[in-house]
């Protein structure tokens, strides 16, 4: 297992004492070491990305196009270790852990197939005999910065789409999944990636962050996290004139019109809050639902919530693990009492043991209480009431986040006025607030993002357009 | 011209694939007719081969309607269509030397050139459209009033595809893969000439996981097969590579029956400018491969070579002696350039219009006749003084035979480039940049090389082939520029 800095195509490496013990969320064990980088390691795995990046930039769309696709059969064929790591280190349940390698084995293979449709333009010049065209070039050395939650997926996706695009990387995995991010090193390391093209530096966020958006040869930063942190990345970006991609938080709403089918739309809301425990930045943590279906369906959400299985999360049948951290509990749990201080109810849950959340139901939520406001990051879903459709989409907009949202109706016209007002990157229409594709664009409105990511969207964000013109015979100037 | 010919010219393959494949299921034909396929480097029969017809294009039709209508395809994911290509990329990669050995048997081509420019390409071709499976956008579009308008690409439908035999596998990859990535089903005819790469694939297509009906496989002839597919009425487009001559029939097959779409890759004349500021050395170099690549059986082989009057005589003589060092002989020798011609139908029409060309006062430079008197080599040969209104200058002869012609000035060059029925494909040699885009901007063809021939990329030249036909009216034009 990679366990040190992964820096020019090798581990790094160090004395076994400067090892950090790694702990399985679920049982509190130690099971592995890492080592938590320096900032000179930073910069080491910057000069080795920095120092390939012509030569990469340079490869034949079809050899980085090989390179992805192999990475995808690599990880396939290492999926049981990573879906044991992604449990062991993230307290993931085993599905979730199967959903995230199979969806980045798609990641991959997607990402593989935009190495060759880098496209620029031909332009028609206004000017006599000027040939005008755009071409696209890559950006040279990308940094990013991946969260715990989806450690797997959300490295992943910045890591192919950067090298599909011709640039050299440098991950800073979460200080949480560590081992996961390294395990990213070992399948692009098997895959044949040249030395120096990837690099993995685990390690405090704040300390290596500052160092890789320090350093002026990192030309753009890409993160997903929370909005505090972010906000704070691209102002440090702005400042050094740095191209940054923002994937931050949300408080993503699931509306449930009065003509919904209750069944799917609490299976819907189970799904889009209490996977992952609800540590998702989609999560749908805010079920709006319509006067008229409202005690019916908080009555058939309550039963199913109560019906989901809590604990080992090795156990195909778990549905709620552990939370990252024992400390997220007792911040959600104030964050409840607040909100029922001012007339919530708490029909299920609401308590917790060690970093076990119970999932919880909380019921006539208002828009003025913290559990409608704040992103808690755990299983806890605020049900509102709306009066009517408009209240409900008024509610539904009552955020500074604006990530994704989700409405149950088979109304269309109701549909259609959802997706065009609902103030948020995405929006999906009988689904879940959770829903992504590689090669859709994935993206943030309001305080969740600036930027995108998937397909087409991160290729135009991770290469810079150049137009060049060339003219035939001699142009005419006024003097 | 340095001859390497040396017994045998065949190599032990085994060949598995000889009948049709409709359902991913190998069958006779209905009629029980079968075919021999030829090694062109001996004029030996291969082996015999299922011979399709109307009855097996009906059946064929059926399975792929089936297929699109009713079959797990139409539910496929788009990734899932992507990774069904890569898997069968993969297989390729794992049959490589084989596949280019049935190659060359069948079509005659050296065996270097059908591993490194036939197999890869392949191999790349469906690994490209594996990518675009995906990434198929539509559109959404803001129009007036209160309305919500979207487009989406949707397959469209039963595909008939009619593939050429002088890149055998390669044509058969521009044509399945695309068609497969986007979600048709599809009924194809490869060559008469050479159907062995082509079924072999088809086994490798099956291996890989195509559901039933999605790939259907008809060896057989033109005028039987391949004019019932042109006519069916249930097959909903057509895409054919091949002469001019039976792009007309294709055409008119699609327009009587039931008005399918049609996508033709036809023949071509095209011109090799070279100005006399090239790198003399490296346009000769250039247009000897721009026109012997593979025996001269391109289509878009630069077959009229217009070269600046002050450089003429130097071009001429250094083109001669560079046909005269090409190897011709045993496909199978690593030394060998050049193979036989496809068929012997082929060989005697090469060897007319050489014939033509010297009776209409062309100066033969060098070559001229056949290559001993087993199988269907014909010697690279060159012409001088070719005057535009040759037969040699105006027709495809679709063989090693290269006419080079003087010109003095550029608009001049031009107005002769264009004045041909064709319009495939040109190249320009020169270091001035103002005439490299003049010539692009000029020539009526849907590439232009500029310092380069034959860089033939499944993601530009096959879209502008698409619509060659029309490219002429939309101006729609390719530009290659070399680095070096």
């Amino acid at each position: 297992m990679t366990t040190t800095p992964y820096i020019n195509g090798h581990m790094i490496e160090v004395e076994p004492a400067a090892m950090t013990p790694v702990v399985n969320p679920a049982s509190g064990k130690t099971f592995s070491k890492v080592f938590m980088a320096r900032p000179e390691h930073m910069t080491r795995a910057i000069d080795a990305a920095y120092a390939v990046k012509d030569v990469w930039g340079n490869t034949l769309p079809s050899e980085r196009e090989l390179i992805l696709i192999r990475a995808a059969d690599v990880l396939e064929s290492m999926r049981n270790e990573v879906v044991d790591l992604l449990i062991e280190e993230g307290g993931a349940t085993f599905g979730k852990s199967q959903f995230e390698v199979s969806f980045v084995v798609g990641v991959l293979r997607s990402a593989a197939g935009e190495c060759r449709r880098i496209m620029g333009q031909t332009i028609p010049s206004d000017i006599p005999g000027r040939f005008s065209m755009a071409i696209r070039r890559p950006l040279g050395v990308v940094g990013g910065i991946a969260p715990f939650n989806f450690p797997l997926i959300l490295a992943t996706k910045k890591v192919a789409l950067a090298l599909a695009a011709g640039n050299t990387f440098v991950l800073k995995p979460s200080e949480e999944t560590s081992l996961v991010g390294l395990k990213i090193a070992e399948i692009f390391d098997k895959a044949g990636l040249p030395p120096g093209v990837l690099n993995v530096v685990p390690g405090d966020g704040p300390t290596l962050g500052e160092v890789l958006y320090s350093d002026p040869r990192v030309k753009a930063i890409l993160f997903t996290g929370s909005t505090a942190v972010g906000r704070q990345i691209g102002i440090e970006c702005a400042k050094r004139g740095k191209k940054f991609d923002l994937e931050m938080g949300g408080k993503s709403p699931l509306l449930v019109m009065k003509d919904a089918n209750l069944k799917y739309a609490v299976d819907t809301a189970c799904f889009g809050l209490f996977i992952h425990q609800g540590q998702i930045c989609m999560a749908g943590s805010r079920v709006i639902v319509e006067e008229p279906v409202y005690d019916k369906f908080l009555n058939l959400f309550v039963e199913k919530t109560k019906s989901l299985k809590v604990g080992d999360p090795r156990d195909p049948h778990t549905v709620i693990g552990p939370l990252i951290r024992a400390s997220q509990c007792p911040f959600i749990a104030e964050r409840i009492a607040s909100s029922e201080a001012q007339g919530a109810r708490v029909l299920c849950g609401g308590t917790y043991e060690g970093n076990y959340f119970l999932p919880t139901v909380i019921a006539d939520v208002t828009s003025s209480m913290p559990v409608f406001q704040e992103e808690l990051f755990g299983p806890v879903a605020s049900v509102v009431k709306a009066k009517d459709a408009n209240d409900a989409i008024q509610l539904a907009n009552n955020t500074r986040y604006g990530l994704t949202s989700a409405v149950i109706t088979n109304d269309m016209q109701l549909a259609m006025r959802c997706a065009l007002e609902l103030e948020s990157g995405s929006v999906h229409i009988n689904g879940s607030t959770i829903h992504d594709e590689p090669h859709g664009p994935f993206s943030g409105w309001k305080d969740s993002g600036m930027g995108r990511e998937g397909g087409q969207w991160s290729m135009d964000d991770l290469t810079q357009l150049k137009w060049v013109t060339i003219q035939q015979g001699e142009a005419h100037y006024p003097f | 011209m340095a001859t390497v010919m040396s017994d045998p010219m065949e190599r032990a393959v085994s060949i598995s694939a000889k009948k049709i494949l409709i359902n991913n299921r190998w069958a006779e034909s209905d009629s029980g007719k079968t075919f021999a396929t030829l090694n062109p480097a001996t004029g030996e029969e291969i082996c015999q081969i299922a011979e399709a017809d109307t009855a097996d294009v009906d059946r064929a039709v059926k399975a792929a309607r089936a297929a699109f209508e009713h079959g797990p395809w139409r539910k496929t994911m788009a990734s899932e269509r992507g990774r069904l290509l890569n898997r069968l990329a993969d297989l390729m990669e794992q049959h490589a030397d084989e596949l280019a050995s049935l190659e060359v048997l069948d079509n005659g081509k050296p065996y270097t050139v059908a591993k490194a420019v036939d197999v890869a390409a392949s191999i790349g071709c469906y690994r490209y459209f594996a990518g675009w499976a995906d990434k198929v956008h539509g559109k959404t579009i803001p129009i007036d009033g209160n309305f919500f308008c979207y487009t989406r690409h949707e397959p469209v439908g039963v595909v008939g595809q009619i593939i050429p035999w002088n890149f055998p596998m390669l044509m058969q990859a521009w044509k399945l893969a695309p068609a497969l990535a986007t979600g048709n089903t599809v009924v194809m005819k490869p060559a008469e000439q050479t159907p062995l790469s082509a079924l072999r694939v088809g086994e490798l297509i099956v291996e890989a996981g195509f559901p039933e009906g999605v790939v259907n496989l008809l060896p057989g002839f033109g005028e039987t097969a391949g004019a019932a597919i042109a006519r069916h009425m249930d097959v909903d487009k057509v895409a054919f590579t091949g002469s001019t001559e039976v792009g007309h029939l294709v055409m008119e097959a699609a327009a009587k029956s039931n008005l399918k779409r049609v996508t033709l890759e036809l023949g071509g004349k095209s011109p090799n400018i070279v100005f006399a500021d090239t790198d003399l050395d490296a346009a000769v170099e250039g247009a000897h491969f721009g026109l012997f690549f593979n025996h001269g059986q391109c289509c878009c082989a630069g077959s009229r070579v217009f070269v600046e009057e002050k450089i003429y005589d130097q071009f001429v003589e250094k083109s001669g002696a560079r046909a005269r060092q090409r190897a011709v002989g045993d496909p199978f020798d690593p030394a060998t350039e050049q193979g036989p011609q496809v068929d012997q139908t082929q060989m005697e029409k090469v060897l007319g219009y050489i014939e033509s060309g010297r009776s209409e006062g062309a100066t033969l430079v060098c070559g001229g006749k056949r290559v001993g008197d087993r199988g269907y080599f014909v010697q690279p040969t060159v012409f001088a003084d070719v005057h535009d209104d040759m037969k040699i200058a105006r027709e495809e002869i679709f063989g090693p035979v290269m006419s080079i012609i003087p010109f003095k000035t550029i608009d001049e060059v031009v107005e002769r480039s264009n004045r041909t029925t064709y319009g495939l494909a040109a190249a320009v040699w020169t270091r001035d940049i103002q005439k490299a885009h003049s010539i692009a901007n000029s020539v009526r063809a849907g590439t232009v090389w500029v310092n380069c021939y034959n860089v033939l990329d499944t993601r530009a030249f096959r879209w502008i082939q698409a619509v060659r036909h029309r490219a002429r009216t939309r101006g729609i034009r390719f530009a290659t520029v070399h680095g070096d």
